[in-house]
């Protein structure tokens, strides 16, 4: 292809958006401590899906403003530092295709990707090399080689894509941290994605999905299997068409629709609107729609038997879940957990509304303002039970009118320590106090698995090894979950411990934490264990000792 | 004034400016920061200062034993500054519980200006 369109370029960057999104999990992995863990890739696909927003919005003839809406929907959407790193690359990208009107040549190219990796050089005192912005810049020397030389628009591109890739396998070069952990920059990587897709989009290789489709519907999964629907449901159709037509208007269709239902979500342009509503009229919607324009794949859900389906097959997974509201309360507590059997413990100690989330999964600040304003209390205390999820609670006590305190909980058991020393009728101050005080008295070890090879000290740790964490750092490492939780619980216990839990999560058979259990009240005879399902995921055990 | 430990064998005195210098050297390793901002702007005027002396851009507070940071920074036109600032919040924070180990009150950022190196077209 000599040039590049519009349509093209839209085309790349929609790829682009595809396989981050796909990319993304990879992408975290990448992160150097071996614990399931990290954003790197999900904070540059939110990125870039932000932009892609942004880009549906205008008419991909004209590259001047389509890369203008690139630049300012990935800025308004940036998430995280790679994020903001990434919005600046698309700045630059759009300063230098800005005068391009309806085709963009090599040199054109050649001038946006040199354009881009200045712009991400510029906004930082101590570039750090073997990172994205030297990626970023091996492409750009590379692509204004190939252009000088005379190469097209997309030969310009692979000789870009070639030394993006040459220049991330090199990152463990400059970064030593990077070299002893075995892996590559993860941000690095996820601009190589990136150019990976404008590979794809350019060779117009169909389109899988696209990132946009796939957020909302993912949004609406949770919603619709996840959370434990009780009683009737609301809205219980879950409608989702596309209308076909000539001259459409989307703000039109949103604003008829709205007082139809709820978790509405409308998107497209003059020629298909998608459509996704809940409502308990989706006749009436149809119909309405219909007037408007042709109406095609059209998949109407009755969630109130999905989610009854689901919950039956889905023991372990579980929903936010709410004690029933009674007097108000003087003091209402919200807490965040990762697994079912968690979530009963927690609710037996008088949790008024727990949100899911742990490891990997961290609740937003969204889900936990509702989880909080949910509650019948004057005031709320969260206990965030993550240290990942401690700053999202810590936001919640700005947007919410109710007085929030967070005891800064950053495991299970800490959390559960801390609601020994709940007070219902003590002042907030008062209780947040006690509970801060008292939840470090008790140890937190954790047993999962690498999910890469790499060194902690002097443990030498291979992929897929099962590892044992005390507060957070790798102690003990072995082949089987039942030796390593052995010898982490040695390792926890001394002389003034008293009480040993074990919290078992939803890939471990009960049968061998029964066993564990027998032989530990052998040897621990002086201690008092007890043994439960936590059902978390992820995490094999979780053990406290106190 | 200092922050003091104490251990079996003696004092442990780690001085405020250590603890500035960790805080700048921690919030310049984020992307879009461009420059520690002094203290005092005058009339409005705000010279970047160079990197030998960061710590003159953070301002350290105790509160018993916890620490308040006051950072002033200088960000390139361009980023999301809210989320730069978040991020210098984050690592800043990061950086006093791991290297210094003491437990921290708040971070603040103050952004004092923001740096146009080449003015965009739009």
């Amino acid at each position: 292809m000599e040039v590049i369109t519009g349509s093209v370029l839209k085309n790349m960057l929609l790829h682009a958006g595809a396989l981050l999104a796909q990319q993304k999990d990879m992408v975290n992995s990448l992160n150097v401590f071996p614990v399931p863990d990290g954003d790197t890739g999900t904070n540059m696909s939110l990125t870039l899906n932000a932009a892609l927003k942004e880009i549906e919005k205008v008419e991909p003839d004209n590259i001047g403003q389509l890369v203008s809406a690139l630049a300012r929907g990935s800025l308004m959407g940036a998430r995280g530092n790679s994020g903001v790193i990434l919005s600046q690359y698309f700045r630059g990208f759009a300063e230098g295709l800005a005068d391009v009107t309806t085709e963009a040549t090599a040199e054109d190219l050649a001038r946006a990707l040199r354009k881009s990796s200045e712009t991400t050089y510029r906004a930082v005192m101590k570039p750090v090399e073997g990172t994205m912005l030297t990626v970023g810049r091996e492409a750009a020397a590379a692509a204004a080689a190939a252009a000088e030389e005379g190469a097209t628009a997309q030969q310009v591109l692979y000789a870009a894509y070639q030394a993006a890739a040459q220049a991330v396998q090199d990152s463990p070069k400059h970064l030593p941290v990077l070299k002893e952990a075995g892996v590559v920059d993860a941000g690095g990587q996820g601009l190589l994605c990136i150019f990976e897709g404008f590979v794809h989009g350019i060779e117009g290789k169909p389109l899988e999905y696209s990132a946009l489709d796939v957020q909302p519907t993912a949004v609406v999964e949770k919603q619709e299997g996840i959370t434990r629907i009780e009683g009737e449901l609301v809205n219980k159709y879950c409608t989702e068409f596309l209308i076909l037509g000539t001259k459409l208007d989307p703000d039109y269709v949103r604003s008829s629709l709205e007082p139809k239902g709820e978790s509405m979500l409308v998107v497209g342009d003059e020629r298909v609107v998608k459509v996704h509503i809940h409502t308990d009229h989706p006749g009436e919607v149809l119909e309405f729609c219909g007037a408007l324009g042709n109406l095609t794949d059209i998949k109407i859900d009755n969630m109130q038997l999905q989610n009854e389906k689901y919950t039956e097959e889905h023991q372990h997974d579980f929903g936010s879940m709410s004690a029933p509201q009674g007097e108000r309360k003087n003091i209402g507590l919200v807490a965040v957990v990762p697994g079912k059997g968690l979530a009963d413990i927690f609710m037996s100690l008088g949790v008024d509304v727990i949100v899911p989330g742990g490891q990997t999964m961290n609740p937003s600040t969204e889900d936990l303002l509702r989880a909080v304003e949910s509650v019948n209390a004057d005031a709320v205390i969260i206990l965030p039970n993550n240290k990942n999820v401690i700053f999202s609670a810590n936001q919640v006590r700005e947007l919410s009118d109710k007085p929030i305190g967070v005891v800064a909980t950053r495991s299970i058991p800490q959390g559960i320590t801390a609601l020994m020393y709940y007070e219902p009728e003590a002042s907030l101050e008062h209780n947040l106090e006690a509970m801060e005080e008292h939840k470090s008295e008790v140890k937190t070890g954790e047993v999962t698995y690498a999910v890469r090879a790499t060194v902690a000290g002097d443990l030498q740790i291979e992929e897929r090894d099962i590892i044992g964490l005390v507060e957070g750092k790798i102690a003990v490492v072995g082949q089987s979950t039942a030796d390593v939780t052995r010898r982490l619980v040695e390792s926890m216990v001394d002389e003034d411990s008293s009480v040993i839990s074990i919290y078992y999560g939803e890939d471990q058979d009960a049968a061998e934490a029964e066993a564990l259990y027998e032989e530990l009240c052998e040897q621990y005879a002086d201690c008092e264990i007890e043994i439960y399902s936590g059902g978390q995921p992820l995490y094999y055990y979780i053990v406290s000792v106190e | 004034m200092a922050q003091e430990f104490h251990s079996d064998l003696g004092k442990i005195n780690i001085s405020e400016q250590v603890i500035a210098t960790v805080c700048g050297v921690a919030a310049m390793e984020c992307y879009g920061l461009v420059g520690m901002a002094p203290r005092s702007v005058q009339e409005g005027l705000t010279d970047l200062l160079r990197r030998e002396n960061y710590e003159r851009g953070v301002d350290i507070q105790f509160h018993g034993d916890k620490v308040s940071v006051t950072l002033y920074i200088v960000v390139e036109y361009g980023v999301k500054i809210s989320e730069v600032a978040r991020i210098v919040q984050e690592r800043v924070k990061y950086a006093i519980e791991t290297t210094l180990g003491l437990k921290v009150e708040n971070i603040n950022v103050r952004v004092q200006g923001v740096r146009v190196t080449q003015p965009g077209r739009r």
